[in-house]
């Protein structure tokens, strides 16, 4: 099925991000995977085994950077150091997109180190806003902002989590990086239903999805990167597909890695899904995936 | 209403001391009350923080046990909550807070534990500096010698030992049976570097942790050889000692420049 949606979004195919576990595997045997994520904050080390890894899958793939600290929805100043840092690491890695979440991470300089929620009101708009656009003006680029999974909703909120994306992305001119499984984690954990969010989503400001796993208690799902992506996470994916158009998808794994060839196996079916979606013709650019 | 700055400031204080006044804020649903939904962030924060110094401190948790070494990180998280935007720093001040006295070695095992772990840490991702070698050495005129400065690769770093903290280390990574922690007659001298991409180690004699310790503080070639005059009863040999010392360490790529 073809979607007809015309975009001039960059489109890299099926990615993987980039761990340590994985770093001698990826450099030795050059898998077919398009493009890798880095956590950016993992490299904004001085030397040694990260950065040279860095260099060497660089060599060979297009990467895209994600970090988790800029704290774009925080109350305290920017952290100026953090962005020198983040600036820097743009320079020497030269990704096609840099990316972080709509959230907070501390307050009065201690970092929580947790994708903390926002409450979905006008103030919270108005402050994120003006912090994209001088985080935008020093990095010189547009930044892409990932939907946190949340487990709380604060009584302050005006109005739903995608119209609040929205109006952000709509004032600051920045970019989405839609994370489907935390779409899915978030409808569970409030009750909503993820296709109302996918379609409150303007489709041009999507760039990039991300897809995992989770941890789910029943009542309620915790984002955990540590298991394979559900089927419901992968229906979603093909919801988002007709909705966005061709976008940009990586597999995220951050704890109980599976042997390399699992993760290759679910980035197979990533691209089937794609493929069935978008049509073959879109996947063309796709040759060196695996089928 | 509070607004976003006391909001964040309110749910902060929920996740690192459980303040419940901030519950009022949170929406509970039937099937998840909003204490089981804080909850979530706050198990998440100690969690989190653990296991970055669970990473870094692989073998101090294996030698403490589970149980102590998750009491000592929840009390450390709250001495020392995370100013730093990488995690990677987080765990800095864990042997001071474990004690570590480096000067007077008036400290127990796990504090020295700790900041062999964190001396690893710092060698593994220090900056990236090609090694000089002996040949850089070979084309410094002998006039020079006197005169001559060494600059050592950033990783380079050393550490008094007071306990048999290096055998146990060892004998944990390499899954070994691990000595009884005991204090040593006379405390030891650890060097630790980074050759290329891989962490090194070793003890050194006296005399060389001398000569090192004078190069690392900037003296010259000649000084170096006049504190290790000081350590060594054959004064004719102390140049060629010296000399010694140079060429394993650039043989070993601790050396970066030599500045003559």
């Amino acid at each position: 099925m073809q979607t007809g949606i015309k975009t001039d979004k960059p489109f890299l195919g099926c990615g993987l991000g980039l761990r340590p576990e994985y770093y001698e595997t990826i450099v030795e045997s050059r898998p077919a995977v398009d493009w890798f994520e880095i956590i950016s904050e993992n490299y904004m080390v001085d030397g040694g085994k990260p950065l040279y890894f860095l260099d060497r899958v660089r060599e060979n793939y297009p990467i895209v950077m994600h970090g988790v600290s800029l704290s774009i929805g925080g109350t305290d100043p920017l952290d100026q150091a953090y962005l020198k840092r983040l600036k820097q690491l743009t320079d020497r890695v030269e990704p096609q997109w840099v990316s972080d979440h709509m959230c907070w991470t501390g307050q009065d300089g201690h970092n929580l180190h947790d994708l903390m929620p926002l409450p979905f009101n006008q103030e919270a708009i108005d402050h994120v806003v003006a912090r994209v656009q001088q985080v935008q003006d020093y990095l010189g680029r547009q930044i892409l902002l990932e939907n946190a999974s949340s487990y709380v909703s604060y009584v302050q909120s005006e109005m739903t989590e995608w119209e609040f994306h929205t109006e952000i992305m709509q004032r600051a001119d920045c970019l989405m990086l839609f994370d489907i499984n935390n779409v899915y984690v978030s409808a569970r954990n409030h009750g909503f239903d993820p296709l109302d969010y996918i379609k409150g989503i303007p489709a041009e400001r999507v760039w990039q999805f991300h897809l995992a796993g989770h941890s789910d208690y029943g009542d309620y799902v915790i984002d955990t990167h540590d298991h394979p992506v559900v089927k419901p996470v992968w229906e979603l994916y093909a919801e988002a597909l007709k909705h966005f158009g061709p976008v940009s998808a990586m597999i995220e794994r951050d704890d109980c890695f599976p042997p390399f060839e699992e993760l290759m196996a679910e980035l197979g079916e990533l691209r089937n899904i794609a493929r069935d979606v978008l049509g073959a013709e879109k996947l063309e650019v796709l040759s060196s995936c695996p089928d | 209403m509070p607004g976003l700055k006391e909001l964040q400031n309110a749910f902060k204080r929920n996740v690192v001391n459980g303040d419940e006044e901030f519950g009022k804020y949170i929406n509970s649903t039937k099937a998840v009350s909003s204490d089981v939904r804080l909850a979530i962030y706050g198990n998440a924060y100690f969690s989190r923080l653990e296991e970055a110094l669970e990473s870094d401190y692989e073998i101090l948790k294996q030698l403490l046990g589970e149980d102590v070494f998750n009491e000592v990180c929840i009390a450390y998280t709250h001495k020392y909550p995370s100013h730093y935007y990488s995690l990677r720093w987080f765990g800095q001040d864990f042997p001071a807070f474990l004690g570590y006295q480096p000067g007077n070695g008036e400290h127990h095992w796990p504090a020295e534990m700790a900041q062999l772990e964190w001396s690893f840490v710092g060698a593994f991702d220090a900056a990236d500096v090609m090694a000089a070698t002996e040949a850089d050495a070979a084309i410094i005129a002998p006039e020079a010698w006197a005169e001559l400065k060494i600059k050592f690769h950033p990783s380079v770093r050393t550490m008094v030992v007071w306990w048999n903290t290096l055998a146990r280390w060892r004998a944990a990574k390499n899954t070994e049976t691990v000595p009884e922690p005991v204090r040593l007659l006379k405390p030891a001298q650890c060097l630790l570097w980074r050759h290329e991409l891989m962490t090194q180690y070793r003890s050194m004699e006296a005399d060389e942790a001398i000569a090192l310790q004078a190069a690392l503080a900037g003296a010259n070639f000649s000084e170096l050889c006049g504190a290790l005059a000081e350590e060594t009863q054959d004064q004719e040999m102390v140049p060629m000692k010296a000399a010694g010392f140079l060429k394993t360490w650039l043989s070993a790529g601790m050396i970066v420049e030599l500045l003559a």
